[in-house]
């Protein structure tokens, strides 16, 4: 009966698996949702940090390939990035573990292809930065 | 030992679905869990109330700019639609509460229009002008003012 309300009515699913919580009636918990849901709010907080790392790549790219239109905007995008970073391990320190070369390879292919929708250039077909780079290199208009 | 709510956030989603996969709920962190729980329903009632200030905001400024009316702005209107039928489909039992969104959206909508349009605060009504059916009216696009 849970599981349809679940299908239903998410809002009204949520209210009343809180209140069988307060009440300790665990044994009427829908849990196989309740239990995607929670990890869910753990994926969420993943994949926010990856859509920054997306992000700034994404504009590392303009930024490299298109010297003479570099910007404040730009610039800002790669600043407002890292800063949001910072946010999201303070928030949760164990994310570091997807501050890795790794999580390059997996985001690349959707910052290259919004870079490629943006300016219709061609970009490396492998991730041309490292995380080192990605998270501290030194973008500047004046150089 | 689960991590702990304040200070890793990741972690402790992660544990607290793990705990109650394995139905240890001795060991649950009820008092947050409730909290973050609790907040998965509002939030569907937060996106009703943020789509419903677009739309008011976006109606505006359609009624009361006819000069600058552009194909973006019939856009946004009509995205604000889809998105609160989807929200209203997901969870039929807010449309008990759509009065309650509707004052609270329009308040923001009438603000942000303010700003936007550079217009005087009382040429907008304090009280949303469009009923409920016309918000969600396809083919409604109010008229000029006045």
């Amino acid at each position: 009966m849970m599981k349809t309300l679940y299908e239903q009515d998410y809002g009204r699913w949520a209210e009343e698996m809180a209140d069988l919580l307060a009440q300790g009636r665990f044994s009427e918990l829908d849990i196989e949702n309740l239990v995607e849901e929670v990890r869910d709010l753990s994926k969420r907080e993943r994949d926010r940090l990856l859509s920054s790392l997306r992000l700034i790549v994404h504009h590392l790219l303009k930024w490299d390939y298109q010297r003479d239109r570099r910007s404040r905007s730009w610039q800002g995008t790669i600043q407002r990035e890292r800063a949001n970073l910072n946010l999201y391990l303070q928030d949760s320190p164990s994310l570091k573990k997807y501050l890795v070369n790794e999580s390059l390879t997996k985001i690349y292919p959707t910052a290259q292809a919004d870079a490629f929708k943006e300016t219709g250039l061609e970009f490396p077909h492998t991730c041309p930065y490292n995380i080192d780079e990605v998270l501290n290199r030194v973008i500047s208009l004046e150089v | 030992m689960t991590a702990a709510y304040q200070q890793d956030f990741y972690s402790w989603a992660y544990d607290q679905a793990q705990l109650l996969r394995e139905k240890k709920f001795d060991q649950v962190d009820w008092e947050h869990l409730i909290e973050e729980v609790e907040d998965l329903g509002r939030s569907e009632y937060r996106a009703l109330v943020s789509a419903l200030e677009q739309l008011t905001l976006h109606l505006l400024k359609w009624q009361y700019q006819q000069a600058l009316r552009s194909p973006s702005w019939r856009h946004s209107i009509n995205k604000q639609r889809i998105k609160i039928e989807r929200i209203l489909e997901d969870n039929p039992g807010l449309k008990n509460h759509l009065d309650e969104a509707i004052t609270q959206g329009y308040k923001y909508g009438r603000k942000g229009a303010i700003q936007e349009t550079f217009l005087e605060d009382k040429v907008f009504p304090m009280v949303c002008p469009y009923s409920w059916s016309e918000l969600i009216d396809d083919q409604f696009f109010p008229n000029s003012y006045p």
